[in-house]
């Protein structure tokens, strides 16, 4: 009996590599993430946070109460079921507060992603592409970046970038995400110039070279898509940073205007409060905790994945 | 090795020029002027301020002037002098010289103070962590320092302060007095618990790697005691990744004041600056960034030379 077992359990393993060799490299890194269970928690939890957060800034029923609307007939409420996570000095609903916070906050993190995506790979690649003069600018650039302390940085183009009445992108949420990206974006420059460079020596760009592929072809199909992993993982590790530095504009009062709560306002305010009423703290400090521990895990897991060297 | 230094430290003079140059310009690019948000001035009185903080003359004098005012050499003998950094737009007679030479030792001590604790606390995990690799100790260490790494220092702070001198009446909850443990723990920690899990993660790492190499095992098997290969040879060989990191460290525990003060009411430099951008005061936000901006500018730059000194593996080409 035992023999067949071990048998069986060869040959599935047998199938598992055959299978295993017919898929891609990111059906791999996919399958990696999967078995990835810290990772998957993450995901997860990701998700039910954002949905839930979308659905609480959308959905009266999820809302329960106008995240504005002072009710001064329940000041300072502890935590009950009308009112979850309790009122705060004006009587204002933290529940709903809090789920426009990490509205804000998830958008912040993905508007900056999107954004450091965009400038990183146009200015890393056209670093890595346009030789040396492209090339030097670039690392001065990056070097100048690493002398000033990125929050002092953010904090000031935060000054500039405020109170603009510009279309589209004069919106406040629009102008943080900039005055973040501005200063977030060297590591993922830096990182597509450094991939570009390896992957145009690889044997096989050298062989789409050799067979005529035009340069664009070379580029966006062969070499661009080769330096997605790492950058995805770059960019996975830059959204906790970019949820912090505008919780910290938040917190430092030069984030969005006061009746709309962002989680850095939020903190603020509950600390403010922090003897009589901790849960205006205790709420908004876990829900950003909890959003910028759920990014970090994901990351380390697509990192693991994609990178299977690293481990 | 001369060369390197000398290289470096010139460098450090376009970087700075640079960093002065993107300041003015920034705060120069700022909406509205620095006397907006101050209660309502005659015309005449905002002229005269104008004229005092030379904001009358056209852009290109005002960025000669502040040039010639920051700038550490002059014309006339002896060609040094102390960098003027400029005045407070709000505080009557207040100079960035006099906000920084108030606070700096505070701010230091802060630093200082956060840089053991990060030390001490991210070696001992990290070095734990190496050498229980996958067990129980282990995990605890990566634990912490996943969630000191996650937690944002100023979430940390606050529930620290809530926790430790609200409920539990332990500690201070504001100011800060050099030797006064229930004044000095909160903000150390707060402050300090970023770098800490920085350095657990690197030095866990780093051990991990140097116990595979083929010395460890030759210092084991010429009967070494245990205590004197961890300490003598793996540890002291895993120190040189750890200092890569002291330079980005340093710049963290700079951004990090500005809110470890805000919160515990320090009477540092970061607290200053924090006011000085809520009440748009460019005289000072000016001055600090770039007094910020030279102070990790400079601790990069012995980082990087104790990095060369250290290793002689590094070739500082």
């Amino acid at each position: 009996m035992a023999d067949v077992r071990a048998l069986e359990g060869g040959l599935s393993e047998l199938d598992a590599i055959a299978v295993r060799r017919q898929r891609g490299l990111w059906q791999d890194a996919f399958a990696r993430l999967i078995r990835n269970r810290l990772a998957m928690v993450a995901l997860i939890v990701l998700v039910g946070v954002g949905i839930l957060a979308f659905l609480g800034n959308y959905v009266d029923a999820v809302q329960m109460h106008d995240p504005r609307f002072q009710d001064y007939s329940t000041v300072k409420a502890s935590p009950s079921w009308d009112h979850p996570f309790g009122t705060d000095n004006l009587g204002r609903d933290n529940w709903a507060r809090v789920l426009q916070g990490l509205w804000i906050s998830i958008r912040v993190g993905l508007g900056v992603a999107l954004a450091i995506l965009v400038i990183g790979v146009l200015i890393g690649g056209t670093a890595a592409l346009t030789g040396r003069v492209g090339d030097n600018l670039l690392m001065r650039l990056t070097d100048l970046a690493y002398a000033f302390p990125d929050l002092l940085f953010i904090i000031l183009l935060r000054a500039v970038l405020s109170g603009r009445d510009w279309p589209i992108i004069g919106d406040e949420l629009i102008l943080i995400i900039f005055a973040i990206a501005f200063v977030s974006w060297t590591t993922t420059a830096r990182l597509v110039r450094g991939q570009m460079l390896s992957l145009s020596e690889r044997d096989y760009v050298i062989a789409a070279r050799t067979m005529g592929a035009s340069q664009a072809r070379i580029v966006f199909h062969h070499m661009l898509p080769n330096t997605l992993g790492p950058v995805i993982v770059a960019i996975t590790f830059a959204i906790p940073i970019a949820i912090f530095a505008e919780a910290v504009l938040a917190f430092i009062g030069f984030g969005l205007e006061p009746p709309t709560a962002s989680l850095g306002t939020l903190i603020a305010d509950g600390y403010g409060q922090v003897r009589e009423t901790e849960w205006m703290l205790i709420f908004p400090s876990v829900a950003i905790a909890l959003l910028m521990l759920c990014f970090t895990f994901l990351g380390d897991g697509l990192r693991d994945a994609l990178d299977p060297r690293g481990q | 090795m001369t060369a390197y230094v000398i290289r470096r430290v010139l460098w450090m003079f376009p970087l700075l020029f640079a960093v002065a140059t993107i300041t003015f310009v920034l705060m120069h690019l700022t909406p509205g002027g620095p006397f907006d948000v101050q209660e309502k001035l005659q015309p005449a009185q905002r002229e005269t301020l104008a004229r005092r903080y030379n904001l009358d003359k056209p852009i290109h004098e005002q960025y000669l002037y502040y040039l010639g005012d920051i700038s550490p050499v002059t014309y006339e003998p002896p060609f040094f002098k102390t960098p003027d950094l400029g005045e407070s737009f709000t505080q009557r007679g207040r100079t960035v010289n006099n906000i920084i030479s108030d606070g700096f030792w505070v701010s230091a001590q802060l630093g200082l103070m956060s840089f053991l604790f990060a030390v001490i606390v991210g070696m001992s995990l990290g070095i734990m962590s190496a050498l229980n690799q996958n067990r129980l100790p282990d995990y605890l260490g990566v634990f912490f320092a996943t969630l000191g790494a996650a937690v944002p220092s100023f979430v940390m702070a606050t529930l620290l302060a809530w926790l430790f001198s609200v409920e539990l009446g332990w500690t201070d909850r504001l100011g800060w007095e050099f030797g006064n443990f229930r004044k000095m723990t909160l903000p150390v920690v707060s402050l300090g618990l970023l770098p800490a899990a920085f350095i657990a993660r690197i030095t866990r790492a780093s051990m991990l790697e140097v116990m595979r190499q083929d010395f460890i095992r030759t210092a084991r098997s010429k009967g070494l005691a245990e205590w004197v290969v961890i300490m003598r040879h793996v540890v002291k060989n895993s120190l040189i990744p750890v200092l890569t990191v002291a330079g980005p460290i340093f710049a963290v525990l700079v951004t990090g004041s500005f809110i470890i003060e805000r919160i515990f009411q320090i009477n540092g430099i970061g607290r200053p600056f924090v006011d000085a951008v809520f009440r748009r005061d460019y005289g000072v936000i000016m001055g600090t960034t770039l007094f910020f901006a030279t102070t990790v500018a400079i601790a990069n730059l012995v980082v990087d030379v104790l990095y060369a000194a250290v290793d002689p593996r590094i070739r500082y080409g």
